[in-house]
């Protein structure tokens, strides 16, 4: 404390941070890659029977043998695993059994569209979670117990369900929007709003406590003292605070989108990766699966980086606090300070 | 004004500190707080979310238990004449392609459905609580490998571990409730770390230290008893997430098979029929939301509890 | 660019709000507040506050003063009701909010200065949001109580700041950061652009108490009202912000001044309330109301001040008697109060090592004829010790001696190294050179395994009781774990001999006597059996630390590390849990390590004393020879700081 701080010395210290953390990026992948490659090996039977058609199908010897010879099989495991580390740094993922076809390039046909609606999701649960919080902060009782509602549903509720009901309520009840998706936005409106809708009860959740406690905190009192009106505390003081942690949950929406999008791909017949991943474990198509895991890791991971990143920006406390093991604060004494002020503002409790 | 009488004695105590009416007995000074709350009183009605949860979980348990009590039919028998009929007095959730009574075949598919949940559930807190632990309690090292490790499981975000089970292992009904359970462990390592660390670094077990008490004694006295308090919470939330991934699983045809009535295999096979019977996949699902819900606002209703106590 | 139009347009409606014939700055007749359906929190205060005057509110939690300040704004919060027979704000008349239009001269402060010209008296009762909203900040400003918390941690401190110009004003942008910077550079804050810049956390307390008071006074509000301004800082910041508070006082700001501390009160404030539970009991010239109290109240408060109480008398009322009954007269000296316990080991360990530092403890006049002949040796000695961390040495070459049922005071303020060196003396962490001995024997030497046994004879008592529980166990089990750690209670008398009390004894006593121990544990800190079945966070902070000294008394302590044992408890909680530290001090003989930010707290309970700064000990001695003869700079300067 006390210790000026130079915005330059700052931005060095976030720079260093990224370039930490992009090392950390490579090495997760690394590691998935790995993973992915060993655990595939665990899968009982001969991979060459897999690629010519599965165990039903009576490929003749020669034919497996070929087999083994074309996607590098008869070699032993490690270097197996060394070719497939040098294909994976310039980008080659094999090649699909199933389709015959790069997997890199089934990815890069789908990748996009699931993006697409993966976005557009987020779009709609952060406008959803935050009218929500914001209504149910301000708005009182009705506006609470549709929010804490919502937020049960997020937990709750399975998307195929959703996507279920939605399909039966606006295709064919009211014919609104085509039940399959279909190139164009009328086909993302479907499968974004199931997607958005758990999520925004998890965001809605999160944004409403940062809220409250924002808005009963110390500062926010300062503000209002200063001549502030309550939308100027809302705007200025208490959207940024509830901001963080919802911020920092967008790595986790990321994935649960994508888990999610397995479902809604399948149920709307949207082609997008999630589909192909699908059809790639349905049929054991092992390349197609290893391949689209590691894509899906590596964006995982750069979404994660970048909320992390605008986080530190935001609120640099994130990056002075030390994660996990706190002996060092410890030890200088500042878990029992003297005249500690900071404990009697103790989250505000939310009640549904 | 009245000269009230001073800081007399009071019952509750000989010495007469009296804490100011609706200020929470923590430590403040000089900080009188506007708390018109109530005295945290430790009996309090339940609130009505927890009731309508415990409700509906007393009917789940029953079906799962005794599901001939309350659907005397039988779940497999096949009228091939009465197929995809509508929800109706006499089929009260309509029937299935093969005319099978739905509503049977919902509450006969509670028990398995309910086990798949609990069994995933176990199987992820008990891996978490390993990892957890071992992280939260073993030296540097072990905790920085064990970290590490995490960071890498949960770089296969949501389905995609359990995905990549499936495909090892073949879909099924143990694969997917294995499969569920590896893919929840890694957040609840995290979690259990993190109140593992949080309770080591307590004062009261530095107090127990002062008293001279021993590692083992500190241990397993205090640091697993109140680790083990928040798990009760934990699992309650994790119960509801676990049938939701589960029969999301079987709904794709990766868990349970079709004949058996188990309601994620229920809504695979009304998956086809989705837009002209949709009672097929909706009452499986509505079963899956009341269970997933109830157990979800059972655990909130807890940890509020804890939190205000 | 709407928000300061639409302050204008407040500062418009400020002249068509009702008005009342010229008065006193701030008149308050009946003022009661209260949340829901609940007793009023502030229950029908009256007072009056003449333009420039400093007028103090003094009370302890929950009496209601700072609900007091906030419905003088209008915020007193959700789900409150305000009411009053007379709630009035004179404009005009200060040299403040006149001076602020005149020296600025800026076409921005017209929309505030408009409505600080326009004469007359504004009813706070009545005024809509909008008008509020131009009164506070404007016309009134407002010191938090939360120096620490009060400044939004995502913006950078400046911005705060210029808020209230925004809002008020219709300065440019540039104009405002210029003002800004002159505002900070006027509440005394070094570096006044760069500061401007940082985030709050990258201030120190007493900085960001300057920032908030410098958004205060930004435009010359006529009333200032402050709450609790010095609560979280340390002596000397705090010194500095009051002197703050005077200069502004000075120069014809009216304030407000919210406070626990009498001292506080004292030193600003020429008239002062006081409060308890919603109600002014008394009101009157500071001067007079601190020497001569009325109310049985205040006198009770005046009296529980520890500063110049000499070391053994009372703080606390008899009314509030714990029911330690032994009535044992004010206690003469330091050495009879131990007098059975004196044959204690029957080694003698070399104690002539103790350094310059070591508070010699028979050099008080007083102590000097019951002097032992062969002196035992001290309970707790530390012997050079430093602890580093990284390159900093959190404490350095410190040494002192504790002897048996006597008190070393150790007082520094936050950062200084006290509680390192309680952690040291309890071992719960090595020092980086030199030893602690405990009743002569190696102690920070020893391995833990060996240290175990003889843990019961040292205990330690925290400022925050409530976190040293187990959250799942009650007050009875805690002390019956507590008593099963070392050796029954009842044992003290005849432990004699018995250094290092083996834990094999303990199984059996417990099982024996755990019941009944407890109850007399209880009794001895003065609670109730009742209280056994309760877990602590349902008891008050008195209770809770009443608790704690049991518990850690429960094996037999010879000797209490005391950190900040009473600094989160009100005055007249923090007197009784002295007294009681006291009286077990005279009955069992025990030896305190007092370790304290307060001064005053440290002169009542200390024979001697020890001054730390930076991890030194700058001085040393008998407590009386500190406080009037203090020979180190630091030491004369904290104790100049405390008035």
């Amino acid at each position: 404390m006390g210790a000026a701080l130079t915005p330059a010395d700052q931005t060095r210290a976030l720079l260093r941070w990224l370039a930490l953390r992009l090392v950390g990026v490579v090495f997760v992948l690394w590691a998935v890659s790995t993973i992915t490659f060993f655990a595939v090996r665990l899968i009982p039977g001969d991979p060459a029977q897999a690629i010519l058609g599965g165990p039903g199908s009576e490929a003749s010897a020669d034919a497996l043998a070929a087999a083994r010879a074309e996607y590098g099989l008869d070699q032993p495991l490690i270097v197996q695993y060394l070719a497939f580390l040098a294909r994976l740094g310039v980008g080659n993922l094999g090649t699909s059994y199933a389709l015959h076809q790069s997997v890199a390039s089934v990815i890069g046909d789908t990748l996009f569209a699931t993006l697409t609606l993966a976005a557009a999701a987020l779009v709609v649960a952060v406008v959803i979670a935050l009218g929500l919080a914001t209504w149910s902060t301000r708005g009182g009782r009705v506006a609470a117990a549709i929010g804490s509602a919502l937020e049960v549903v997020g937990a709750a509720v399975p998307h195929f369900w959703l996507a279920i009901l939605a399909i039966v309520l606006f295709s064919t009840t009211l014919g609104w929007l085509p039940p399959v998706s279909v190139p164009g936005p009328a086909g993302l409106i479907l499968p974004a709003l199931v997607l958005a809708i758990p999520l925004a009860g998890f965001l809605g959740q999160v944004m409403r406590e940062g809220l409250l406690d924002s808005l009963s905190s110390p500062y926010a009192l300062t503000a209002r003292a200063h001549g502030e009106g309550e939308g100027g505390v809302f705007w200025r003081h208490a959207l940024k605070a509830a901001a963080i942690p919802a911020i920092g949950l967008t790595g986790w929406a990321f994935g649960s989108l994508i888990s999610g999008a397995v479902v809604v791909e399948t149920i709307f017949a949207r082609p997008g990766l999630g589909r192909s991943l699908l059809a790639a474990v349905q049929g054991r198509d092992v390349p197609l699966v290893v391949g689209i895991v590691i894509v899906v890791a590596l964006v995982y991971m750069l979404v994660t980086t970048v909320t992390d990143l605008a986080e530190r920006i935001i609120d640099p406390r994130v990056g002075q606090r030390v994660g996990g093991r706190s002996e060092g604060g410890r030890r200088g004494g500042g878990r029992r300070r003297a005249r500690s002020t900071d404990a009697r503002y103790s989250p505000r409790e939310v009640t549904p | 004004m009245i000269a009230a009488p001073l800081l007399s004695p009071e019952a509750n105590g000989a010495t007469g500190e009296t804490r100011p009416p609706g200020a929470r007995p923590d430590r403040r000074k000089g900080f009188d707080a506007p708390e018109g709350r109530r005295a945290s009183g430790r009996r309090q009605a339940l609130p009505v979310n927890v009731v309508i949860a415990l409700v509906v979980l007393v009917f789940l348990l029953v079906a799962a238990l005794w599901p001939d009590l309350i659907a005397p039919g039988d779940p497999l028998a096949i009228h091939p004449l009465d197929a995809f009929q509508p929800p109706s007095a006499q089929h009260l959730f309509g029937t299935d392609e093969s005319g099978r009574d739905i509503y049977t075949r919902v509450i006969h598919g509670t028990a398995a459905s309910l086990l798949i949940g609990v069994c995933a559930t176990a199987i992820g807190i008990g891996l978490g609580l390993v990892f957890g632990l071992l992280a939260g309690l073993g030296p540097r090292w072990v905790d920085f490998g064990t970290t590490r490790l995490l960071e890498v499981m949960f770089a296969f975000p949501g389905l995609l571990l359990a995905l990549l089970f499936i495909v090892i292992y073949g879909p099924g009904v143990v694969t997917s409730t294995l499969a569920v359970g590896l893919s929840t462990a890694p957040g609840y390592a995290r979690l259990i770390r993190s109140q593992t660390l949080q309770v080591r670094d307590a004062p009261y077990l530095e107090a127990s230290l002062v008293l001279g008490r021993s590692s083992f004694y500190r241990l397993t006295r205090h640091l697993l008893p109140n680790v083990a308090g928040t798990l009760f919470v934990i699992a309650t939330l994790g119960i509801g997430q676990s049938i939701v991934w589960a029969s999301a699983l079987s709904y794709l045809g990766l868990g349970a098979v079709p004949p058996s009535p188990e309601w994620g295999a229920m809504l695979s096979a009304g998956r086809t029929y989705v837009t002209s019977f949709w009672w097929m996949t909706f009452f499986p699902g509505l079963f899956i939301v009341l269970s997933a819900g109830a157990t979800t606002l059972l655990g909130r209703g807890l940890q509020q509890r804890k939190r205000s106590s | 660019m709407s928000a300061s139009g639409e302050a204008a347009e407040a500062a418009s409606l400020l002249e068509a709000a009702p008005l009342i014939e010229a008065a006193p700055l701030l008149q308050v007749r009946d003022l009661t507040v209260r949340f829901g359906r609940g007793m009023p929190v502030v229950d029908g205060i009256s007072f009056d506050i003449a333009a420039g005057e400093t007028f103090g509110l003094v009370g302890e939690s929950g009496s209601g003063k700072s609900v007091t300040s906030r419905a003088l704004l209008g915020l007193a919060g959700p789900g409150s009701r305000v009411h009053a027979s007379r709630l009035s704000l004179a404009a005009h008349g200060t040299a403040g909010a006149a001076g602020a239009t005149a020296a600025h001269g800026t076409a921005g402060r017209a929309g505030a200065g408009a409505a600080a010209t326009a004469g007359g008296v504004l009813d706070l009762r009545q005024l809509s949001a909008r008008v509020w909203r131009g009164v506070r900040g404007a016309r009134i400003g407002y010191v938090p109580q939360a120096a620490l918390v009060g400044l939004d941690p995502l913006r950078a401190v400046g911005r705060d700041i210029d808020d209230v110009l925004r809002l008020h004003t219709r300065l440019t942008p540039a104009q405002r950061r210029a003002e800004v910077i002159e505002l900070l550079a006027s509440a005394g804050v070094p570096e006044p652009e760069l500061r401007a810049a940082q985030r709050p956390y990258e201030l120190s307390g007493g900085l960001r108490q300057r920032a908030l008071i410098a958004g205060a006074i930004a435009l010359r509000p006529s009333l200032l009202i402050a709450d609790e301004p010095t609560t979280a800082l340390d002596a000397t910041v705090q010194a500095g912000i009051l002197s703050l508070l005077e200069r502004l006082g000075e120069g014809g700001t009216a304030i407000l001044l919210i406070s626990h501390d009498l001292a506080v009160i004292n030193r600003l404030a020429r008239r002062v309330a006081v409060m308890r539970a919603g109600r002014i009991v008394e009101l009157g010239a500071t001067e007079q109301v601190l020497r001569d109290p009325q109310h049985a109240y205040t006198r009770q408060l005046v009296a529980a001040v520890p500063t110049d109480r000499p070391r053994g008398s009372r703080l606390a009322g008899a009314a509030a008697a714990p029911p330690l009954a032994v009535t044992a007269p004010v206690r003469p000296d330091g050495a009879t109060a131990a007098p059975a316990t004196a044959v204690t080991t029957s080694t003698r360990p070399a104690r002539e090592t103790a350094g310059p530092a070591t508070a010699e403890p028979a050099s008080e006049p007083a102590s000097g004829a019951a002097s032992p002949a062969t002196p035992p040796p001290p309970v707790l000695e530390a012997l050079h010790i430093s602890k580093w961390f990284g390159d900093r040495a959190a404490v350095d070459d410190v040494s002192f001696a504790l002897e048996r049922g006597r008190t070393l005071g150790l007082v520094g303020e936050s950062g200084s190294g006290k509680t390192t060196v309680a952690r040291l003396a309890l071992a719960l962490t090595a020092p980086d050179a030199g030893e602690v001995r405990l009743l002569g024997e190696p102690w920070s030497t020893a391995p833990e395994r060996l240290r175990r046994a003889r843990r019961p004879r040292i205990g330690a008592i925290y400022q925050d009781a409530l976190s040293s529980f187990d959250p799942r166990l009650t007050v009875g089990q805690i002390l019956a774990d507590a008593k099963s750690g070392g050796r029954a209670s009842g044992g003290r008398a005849s432990r004699g001999r018995a250094s290092g009390g083996r834990a094999s004894r303990s199984r059996t006593s417990l099982s024996r006597s755990s019941r009944a121990g407890i109850d007399e544990l209880l009794d001895q800190v003065g609670l109730a059996s009742s209280v056994a079945g309760q877990r602590p966070r349902f008891l008050s902070g008195g209770q809770q630390q009443r608790v704690a000294i049991a518990r850690a008394l429960a094996p037999g302590a010879d000797v209490l590390i005391c950190d900040e044992p009473v600094s989160s408890l009100d005055v007249s909680v923090q007197a009784r849990i002295l007294d009681l530290l006291d009286a077990l001090q005279r009955d069992l003989g025990v030896a305190y390590l007092f370790i304290t930010h307060d001064l005053g707290v440290a002169r009542h309970m200390s024979d001697d004393l020890l001054v730390m700064h930076a991890g030194r000990i700058v001085e040393s001695g008998p407590t009386e020879a500190v406080f009037t003869a203090a020979r180190d700079p630091y030491t004369r300067r904290l104790l100049s700081a405390v008035l």
